[in-house]
């Protein structure tokens, strides 16, 4: 069975595939000035960048929660209810 | 404009290999190479090092997390103290002479520092949860987060020596935890940049990606570093950040 460290270590490493991606979207749109609708890709694909830690901190707390690992979930899941509360204070 | 970017993502990508190896966000050289080079405002420029930080952070942590270097229960538990406090000090900040603090800071590094040189033996990893050492190591925390959100920097610089020296890990183990932890504060963080439209999304790609490759290739070598020789260079980026802090401080 594996640890809550691997647990995390296979959210993270997936979590930076997909930065990496939107990351690279975001450096050609920019440097290409891309946009659609008027909406600028760069601009959109970076917001996205920018919620990868807090979707990370979310899956890890979910996962912990299946696995039972109730002190990590609970910390976790403190974590990811401040940055949502945060964001909607501003 | 290219040029000034591939200059941005090679500069990011040495301070992210730097990051990685010493468990800092680099915030200390991101900050004074964005207010140089792009010639941004000094909040702007604190938002892209916080979207650098984030970068950094995952890439090391997906590394350190799977290598067993991190315990998930420190991260976490002192994380949800951390993330609070670094919030509401960032909001408070106003309040309270910023050279006031910058001394006391600059103080506290100096004092991490000289106690992190002379701790000659390598604490062993204690291998399973335990509260001893927690409550000090929560309170430092709060005292962590009050000074990041004050600051805007300062993240790794005081989570080593509190992972390290509260918690008995070993060295290596502080710098991979705190890699983690820096990330998540840097998330909560810049919240504030962002509401008020001091986040310059343009570089972001640039910049994210430099400390990506960066911070890939020092967790890659970490292993291969000696702890002593870690705990040296962690020791004198504490005392650079002392001096520098001080010496701008004592300038205003």
């Amino acid at each position: 069975m594996k640890t809550p460290e691997q647990v995390a270590a296979g959210v993270y490493k997936n979590i930076l595939l997909i930065i990496i991606v939107l990351l690279l979207i975001s450096g050609v749109s920019s440097t290409f000035n891309v946009d659609y609708r008027g909406l600028s890709i760069s601009d959109l694909t970076a917001k996205f960048y920018l919620l990868g830690i807090p979707a990370a901190m979310m899956a890890i707390t979910i996962l912990m929660l299946i696995r039972g690992e109730k002190n990590l979930a609970l910390a976790g899941g403190f974590i990811s209810l401040m940055w949502i509360v945060f964001r909607w204070i501003g | 404009m290219i040029p000034q970017q591939l200059l941005i993502f090679l500069l990011t990508a040495v301070v992210g290999f730097l990051s990685s190896l010493l468990g800092v966000g680099g915030g200390v050289l991101l900050v004074p190479i964005f207010t140089l080079i792009l010639k941004l405002p000094i909040h702007e420029a604190i938002a892209l090092s916080l979207s650098c930080v984030m970068a950094t952070s995952i890439t090391s942590s997906s590394k350190y997390l799977a290598s067993g270097l991190i315990d998930l229960k420190a991260v976490l538990y002192l994380e949800t103290v951390t993330v609070v406090a670094s919030y509401l000090a960032g909001k408070a900040a106003g309040l309270i002479s910023d050279q006031a603090i910058a001394l006391a800071f600059s103080t506290m590094l100096i004092v991490s520092a000289v106690l992190m040189i002379l701790s000659k033996t390598e604490a062993k990893s204690i291998g399973h949860f335990s509260f001893r050492g927690y409550p000090p190591a929560l309170g430092a925390s709060v005292l962590a987060g009050g000074l990041v959100g004050f600051l805007g920097v300062g993240g790794g610089i005081i989570k080593v020596p509190i992972v390290q020296l509260l918690l008995g890990k070993p060295v290596k183990e502080a710098v991979a935890c705190s890699g983690m932890m820096i990330g998540i504060s840097a998330a909560i963080g810049i919240i504030p940049y962002m509401s008020r439209g001091e986040l310059p999304l343009n570089w972001i790609a640039f910049a994210a990606l430099g400390t990506i490759l960066g911070s890939y290739l020092g967790s890659k070598i970490f292993h291969k570093i000696e702890s002593s020789v870690i705990k040296f260079m962690f020791a004198v980026l504490l005392i650079y950040t002392a001096v520098t802090m001080a010496i701008k401080t004592m300038g205003k």
